[in-house]
């Protein structure tokens, strides 16, 4: 292929990707950033300093710094005992304990939130711990989401790790915690500081948990973000903040990426038979078992308080779903509601699949330039920003620019998926890009060799290689889609809401009946996402949600 | 001293190795040599503590049964190395040392003199992923030397590299160990490896043991057919074939006879006779495949080339072929017919 025609394919496939991305990320979240820091068209510092001042920002950001600091560790040290115990050890259960443990990994954070509010709430089981409103309730909740994410990042690595190192330095006297410490763990290192790294940042731009566990005491940059526009209409105030965010979340991801780049890439892969339990597999099973709890015993009790209206059981909660409930009524029944978010997923999966496959063809194609690979290079690490970029600021962003002039679309019925399929966009193409560049190029030379166009390289190389990574990740953004709340809290039009929309609008208002409603409207949300997560699962995609 | 008695090792039910008896006296080197899936590496990983074993392992006279592997004081080396790719060579080296606490001084010390039996001295700084893999092979035979360990268990360890480098290498893996005075026990497929590095070799089958001796005596005397094979012999002869063949070479007749390339030579005054098939001329002599009556295809050297197609008389060299114990069913001999070209 000439230079011209190859740099016209790079072209054509960028194209429509980075002009989305360009109106619907970069000009919102700009936007954002001038509005942030320029005042009447010039750069103010006092203003940012005045917001940066006001105390109740300041402890957002002293909390949510601590706060995500402490859930990363726990999820780390329980993740980890986990990720062993599921992926090196052979006992009864082990399959579905795996996939309950992944369970919460897609869960809506709503759903969560409303599941430990269930449960440590006035009236829930464990109740008289006191807990309801707490930090400590926030980081239990934060450990329940994001443990499961330690176990799948470790895991796939901890799953084919080679065990000979560990069993030469065995057989050179060293005893299991001498081998964990010296041989195990550091080559484990990419693997728990990535996954490290993606928790702290799921954890600082939480906004679901925070916003149903925190209360009115408890508040993290991500919910400070949302108060600040909606409950004290402070939009300087909100983008000061946004902006703030976005340099800690973006300073994170290079650190980690560097961090990550450190050790030899070159540890061998390799199929491990599995052991046994014994007797010295006790701590891990142990730690395995608290996890299970505190990842069980939400849920269960989630379940359980759906089925109860006026202390008996009653499936009231969920005939109630059909109606818009009690006063003051939602503007639509909950049911439509979730017709709502299942079409909006579809189509956020659609848009997300399409960018993300023309994205992903763009980045791996081999570039015979430095220029060109430098461009791919660029590409990559651009739609990987929205992953930097907490999806309240998004939000916010796009609420702020689209809503004049030439770019009034705040009321486009498809601005919430276009959102969505931004969030849910790294996610596929992180899923898409390592398989596609994993394609032997010479298999493409060959097909060319044996005569096939470069359409036809694609249909026999590529589309083989890349179908099932393809389901797995519009699955994948479907749930993302689904349970998305932050940028969609900005967006949805007062009477098309969707279902996690419409949960948190149940748990604000009074009465039972509406608490009620909502604890079965999440279990519906819950099972909706989890159904799909397990058909993904089926495909066994390797990278899937691997970031 | 090694002792193994009646050691079996099964996964999921089915035998990798079966009831196999060895001892390994101090300071001799024991080849396990046999094909891939013969159980021989499952039987080194036995003997290291990291399969589950029936049967007795004994050291000194005393088992080592429940003692974990990193208590045992016998060191592994892999076929790949293993080298742990975050350390130093210096530190892969002094790992073991630093687990018993020697002090610095001493370490660096040792750490040098086995980098120089080893042949890489001052090689301390660099890096595993910098080093050829000849070089990576050094620095894990001298990391598992500085263990000072009772038996060296060796997995393959030269066979991940490539021809010329292994043959240099095996030499210089018995004059370590001889020098060392180490007890090893190695593992490989290889019989060329076998004969160059150990003192006495143990051939595996199916995870049994089939025979095992000194170098002379398993080469001279192969317990059967398929040994002959797997142990370098280019050719095996039953039956008719082999009583003719023996007859020529003034020997008692049996049912089998194995024969290296030059058993066969050319001799006007050789008693068979035969048609030549095809020659070839090697540096030293020329190769020829001869269609002898009543015995068939067979190989022979010659000094000058007869064209394929004329007749030629052949003496058989009694020191070049040798008279296994059994014949074992061809579905046996399959499996070693894809083993590297005879001595």
């Amino acid at each position: 292929m000439s230079s011209t025609r190859r740099v016209g394919t790079l072209v054509a496939l960028a194209a429509l990707p980075v002009a989305v991305l360009a109106v619907f990320f970069v000009l919102p979240v700009t936007g954002m950033v001038q509005r942030g820091l320029f005042f009447d068209g010039s750069f103010d510092p006092s203003v940012v300093l005045r917001v940066l001042e006001r105390s109740e920002i300041q402890r957002a950001l002293w909390f949510t710094l601590w706060s995500s600091g402490l859930a990363t560790v726990l999820s780390v040290a329980l993740g980890l005992p986990a990720a062993f115990a599921l992926h090196r050890l052979a006992f009864p259960l082990q399959r579905v304990i795996r996939a309950g443990l992944l369970v919460p990994f897609v869960l809506p954070t709503v759903v969560v939130g409303v599941a430990f509010r269930e449960l440590i709430g006035e009236a829930g089981l464990l109740a008289p711990l006191g807990l309801d409103g707490t930090p400590t309730a926030i980081i239990l909740g934060l450990v329940f989401f994001n443990a499961s994410v330690v176990i799948r990042a470790v895991g796939a690595a901890w799953e084919s790790l080679d065990p000979r190192p560990g069993e030469a330095a065995a057989a050179l006297g060293a005893s299991p915690s001498r081998v964990l410490w010296t041989i195990t763990l550091p080559a484990l290192r990419p693997a728990i500081v990535s996954a490290a790294s993606v928790v702290f940042l799921f954890c600082a731009t939480a906004f679901g948990i925070v916003l149903t566990l925190g209360g009115v005491r408890y508040n993290s940059i991500e919910t400070e973000i949302y108060k600040l526009t909606f409950t004290l209409f402070d939009l300087p105030g909100a983008a000061v903040l946004s902006v703030l965010q976005l340099v800690v979340v973006v300073g994170l991801l290079v650190v980690a990426g560097r961090l990550r780049s450190v050790p030899d890439p070159a540890q061998s892969r390799v199929v491990v038979r599995r052991r046994r339990v014994s007797l010295r597999d006790l701590p891990v099973l142990l730690s395995t078992s608290v996890l299970v709890l505190l990842v069980a015993g939400p849920l269960l009790a989630l379940l359980l308080g759906s089925l109860r209206v006026d202390d008996r059981w009653s499936l009231g909660n969920y005939v109630a779903l059909q109606t818009p409930g009690f006063d003051p009524p939602l503007p639509v029944p909950v049911t439509t509601a979730l017709m709502t978010s299942l079409a909006v997923a579809v189509q956020a999966s659609a848009v997300a699949l399409v960018l993300g496959l023309l994205v992903a063809f763009a980045v791996t194609r081999r570039s015979r330039t430095r220029a060109e690979r430098r461009v791919r290079a660029v590409l990559d690490g651009l739609f990987m920003v929205p992953l930097g970029v907490s999806a309240v600021t998004l939000g916010l962003g796009l609420y702020l620019t689209l809503g004049s002039g030439a770019l009034d679309f705040r009321d486009e019925p498809w601005l919430v998926p276009l959102a969505q399929a931004l969030v849910a966009l790294p996610l596929v193409v992180r899923t898409l890009v390592p398989v596609l560049g994993s394609v032997d190029d010479r298999l493409r030379q060959a097909a060319a060799g044996l005569g096939a166009g470069p359409l036809r390289t694609v249909m026999t190389v590529d589309v083989p290689a890349v179908w099932k990574p393809l389901f797995a990740s519009s699955g994948f953004a479907f749930a993302a889609s689904l349970g998305e709340f932050g940028a969609t809290s900005f967006l949805v039009r007062e009477e098309r809401p969707t279902l996690p929309v419409v949960i948190l609008r149940l748990l604000s208002r009074p009465g039972s009946d509406n608490y009620g409603m909502a604890l079965a409207a999440a279990c519906v949300l819950a099972a909706a996402t989890a159904v799909v997560m397990l058909l993904v699962e089926r495909l066994r995609v390797p990278s899937i949600g691997a970031l | 001293m090694l002792s193994l008695r009646e050691v079996s090792v099964a996964y999921d039910g089915k035998g990798a190795v079966e009831d196999v008896s060895l001892e390994l006296a101090d300071g001799e080197v024991l080849a396990l040599l046999g094909p891939s899936g013969s159980g021989k590496s499952t039987l080194l990983r036995a003997v290291a503590g990291l399969e589950p074993a029936t049967g007795e392992i004994g050291w000194d006279g005393r088992s080592v049964r429940g003692v974990p592997t990193h208590k045992r004081g016998f060191a592994l080396m892999f076929q790949d190395g293993q080298l742990f790719p975050h350390l130093s060579v210096a530190g892969n080296v002094a790992y073991s040392m630093r687990l018993r606490r020697i002090p610095a001084a001493d370490r660096e010390q040792r750490v040098a003199d086995l980098l120089e039996l080893v042949g890489l001295g001052g090689y301390q700084n660099r890096l595993p992923g910098t080093l050829s893999g000849g070089e990576r092979q050094r620095v894990a035979l001298a990391r598992a030397l500085a263990v000072e360990p009772r038996l060296l268990l060796l997995d393959e360890p030269l066979s991940a590299l490539d021809a010329g480098l292994r043959e240099r290498l095996a030499g210089d893996l018995r004059r370590i160990l001889h020098q060392a005075g180490t007890t090893a026990l190695m593992v490989t497929h290889d019989q060329e490896e076998a004969f160059a590095v150990a003192d006495r070799i143990a051939l595996l089958r199916d995870g049994r043991l089939v025979q095992e001796g000194t170098l002379r005596e398993v080469w001279a005397k192969p317990v059967d057919t398929w040994a002959a094979l797997f142990l370098g012999y280019a050719r095996v002869l039953e039956g008719r074939a082999a009583r003719t063949v023996l007859k020529a070479a003034g020997l008692s007749p049996a049912d089998a006879v194995a024969l290296r390339r030059s058993a066969f030579a050319a001799d006007p005054a050789g008693p068979l006779i035969g048609s030549v098939i095809s020659a070839r001329a090697t540096p030293e002599q020329h190769r020829l495949v001869v269609r002898l009556e009543d015995v068939g295809e067979v190989d022979a050297v010659a000094d000058s080339a007869p064209a394929p197609g004329e007749s030629v008389r052949l003496r058989v060299e009694p020191n070049r072929l040798a008279v296994p114990e059994s014949v074992v069913p061809e579905s046996c001999i399959q499996e070693s017919a894809e083993q590297p070209p005879a001595i």
